[in-house]
């Protein structure tokens, strides 16, 4: 196959247009990729970041963020429920941060009942995992422009009450534009004058020897006017309906596609004016007594070698173009798994772009050779 | 007839339909013998070129029968006509056909690349088919560093690759001075006489006929004097 690559090496300026519109493609495929799969991480984040077993919700509730508040007898109910270990609160709502300046900025408050998970973000006193700092909040780190952070701990307001932020944690910023800051439970339902026998959500945790399924069964009998999810479940229901319901999904996926498309159209055009230039050679090919198999595999390899050099120029550029770009969308996120998995398009891509090159050579009339 | 090692018989070749329709070769029959060199002449549409695309295969004719070494291609398939092509022919053409991409040296081992011989003892061929032609010091230039003499040694020792009984040329020298252009004819006369090969070519030439075993004249598709 020497002929296949000496003739990508003979005109390497085509090659270099073919390569980096593989690139390209490439590029494009992982970062919307990324953009999904960062979309889908933060809208499950903080449900995930909880160590418990079942969620309560108001009826309808269809992810996190958006949510209704659910009476105090209801906490009531599912603590008699047996196999019910422990019974958690969470609130959400949005308040007004004041800025040191005066300024001020919507923000997702959300608070919560110490212990209800190791990896949830909450005002820990310093050597604590279960006492709160009162009036402290922490907030995501990407979000420390946006909240007016110089130094910590710093004095603001929520919703004109006293707070100041005690700390600083990573993972946690919000894709609606209003970032997330955290409370213990009892100051968010003070800052945002929710009753605090009331919730937004309960989390359960099933004690050792019950069964998450059968306890959440009972509780679904028990409490007919709420919704009853597992962890698991209120996760998936949240991503499913941030990209679903929101066109987001749909937007970032639209782009992906439209990136194999071009990188489709620009490896197709490209490999077919190569293969139109070799014209003569592949019907010289031919008369020499190459096969059709032999004729296809110059120009598969012609097409696969373009892919091979455009992933490796395409990755080359997705690593720093992501970590520049989480300057700006901090939830962007590539597993190491989607670099391999974009190959698959790619390849694909290269393979459909030889096609119709494949198609031309194959009708080469071999007799043309004598043609001068 | 078909005992030749390549030898036509009856051959009808027409191009077109209706009015267009135009007969390229008219009840051809011819042989030719091993070890000799056989031009073909004629006036241009005399029906050259066209006789030699159904001598290498590279086009069936509407009747009569082809054969090579015997075997009658005609009824042979597609896939088998490549094969006789790859293993049992060579061609050298007017305009040389070389791979612009590939060295002198690589265009020799294209044949054996295509019939899927990646051993060393093509390497050691190809070499000494180059060292035939008085190419190998030349072996790692590109056809654009050749002159027209030398791309068309290349060609010769890509067309002897395969160590092919039949060789069909098609205006050899027709890209070449005359000076190079005897040079050539002679190489193919050698290549004939020496090493025992059908050699057939097709030219306008008048120079070469010094060169040749045998002359066949066509003229609007018939033989007019072999």
């Amino acid at each position: 196959m020497s002929l296949a690559f000496q003739n990508l090496l003979h005109d390497r300026a085509r090659f270099l247009v073919t390569a980096l519109g593989v690139a390209f493609a490439v590029f494009l495929m992982i970062f919307q990729g990324s953009l999904l799969i960062g979309f889908l991480r933060a809208a499950a984040e903080i449900v995930d970041a909880t160590d418990s077993d079942i969620w309560i919700t108001a009826r309808g509730v269809n992810c996190f963020d958006f949510s209704a508040t659910l009476e105090g007898r209801y906490r009531e109910i599912a603590q008699g429920i047996p196999g019910v270990a422990s019974v958690s609160r969470i609130s959400v709502s949005f308040a007004s941060y004041r800025l040191p300046g005066g300024q001020h900025q919507t923000v997702v408050l959300v608070g919560a009942d110490p212990n209800i998970g190791p990896r949830f973000p909450l005002p820990y006193l310093p050597d604590s995992q279960r006492a709160l700092d009162p009036e402290a909040i922490v907030v995501d780190d990407t979000n420390l422009d946006t909240l007016g952070v110089r130094a910590l701990p710093m004095a603001v307001e929520i919703n004109g009450r006293r707070a100041h932020i005690s700390g600083k944690v990573h993972g946690f910023a919000s894709f609606l534009g209003s970032p997330y800051i955290f409370s213990s439970y009892d100051d968010a339902s003070r800052y945002s004058n929710l009753d605090p026998e009331d919730a937004v959500y309960l989390l359960l945790r099933v004690a050792k020897n019950y069964n998450v399924a059968s306890v959440k069964e009972q509780l679904t009998a028990r409490l007919p006017e709420v919704d009853v999810w597992t962890q698991e479940e209120f996760g998936h229901k949240s991503k499913l309906y941030w990209i679903t319901q929101t066109g987001a999904g749909a937007a970032i996926l639209t782009a992906a596609i439209l990136a194999f498309l071009i990188g489709l159209v620009v490896v197709s055009q490209t490999i077919y004016a190569t293969t139109m230039e070799h014209l003569d050679e592949f019907a010289t090919l031919k008369a020499l007594g190459a096969t059709k198999r032999f004729v296809m595999k110059v120009v598969l390899v012609q097409s696969l070698a373009c892919c091979a050099a455009g992933c490796v120029l395409g990755l080359l550029a997705t690593g720093p173009m992501v970590v520049f770009a989480q300057r700006a969308v901090a939830w962007i996120y590539t597993p190491w798994w989607l670099t391999l998995l974009v190959l698959l398009p790619c390849l694909l891509m290269c393979v459909l772009a030889s096609i119709l090159s494949i198609r031309t050579v194959l009708s080469v009339e071999p007799a043309k050779v004598f043609r001068v | 007839m078909s005992e030749s090692i390549l030898s036509v018989e009856g051959v009808n070749v027409t191009h077109g339909v209706g009015n267009a329709l135009m007969h390229a070769l008219s009840d051809v029959s011819l042989s030719f013998p091993a070890g000799s060199l056989t031009l073909v002449m004629g006036p241009s549409g005399s029906g050259k070129t066209t006789l030699l695309s159904v001598l290498g295969c590279l086009l069936m004719p509407d009747d009569g029968s082809v054969f090579v070494n015997g075997r009658d291609v005609t009824t042979a398939t597609e896939e088998e006509r490549t094969t006789i092509r790859r293993d049992q022919l060579g061609f050298v053409f007017q305009a040389f056909r070389l791979f612009e991409s590939l060295t002198a040296f690589e265009n020799v081992t294209v044949s054996s690349e295509i019939a899927g011989d990646k051993g060393a003892e093509s390497l050691v061929k190809a070499e000494r088919c180059l060292d035939l032609l008085d190419m190998a010091s030349k072996k790692h230039l590109k056809p654009a560093e050749l002159s027209g003499g030398e791309k068309q040694r290349v060609a010769i020792a890509r067309a002897l690759m395969r160590d092919p009984k039949i060789l069909l040329a098609d205006e050899p020298t027709g890209s070449l001075d005359s000076k190079t252009g005897i040079l050539i004819a002679a190489i193919l006369k050698e290549i004939a006489e020496k090493q025992c090969r059908t050699v057939v070519v097709v030219t306008h030439d008048e120079r070469l006929r010094a060169f040749a075993t045998h002359i066949v004249h066509l003229c609007d598709g018939r033989v007019e004097s072999n």
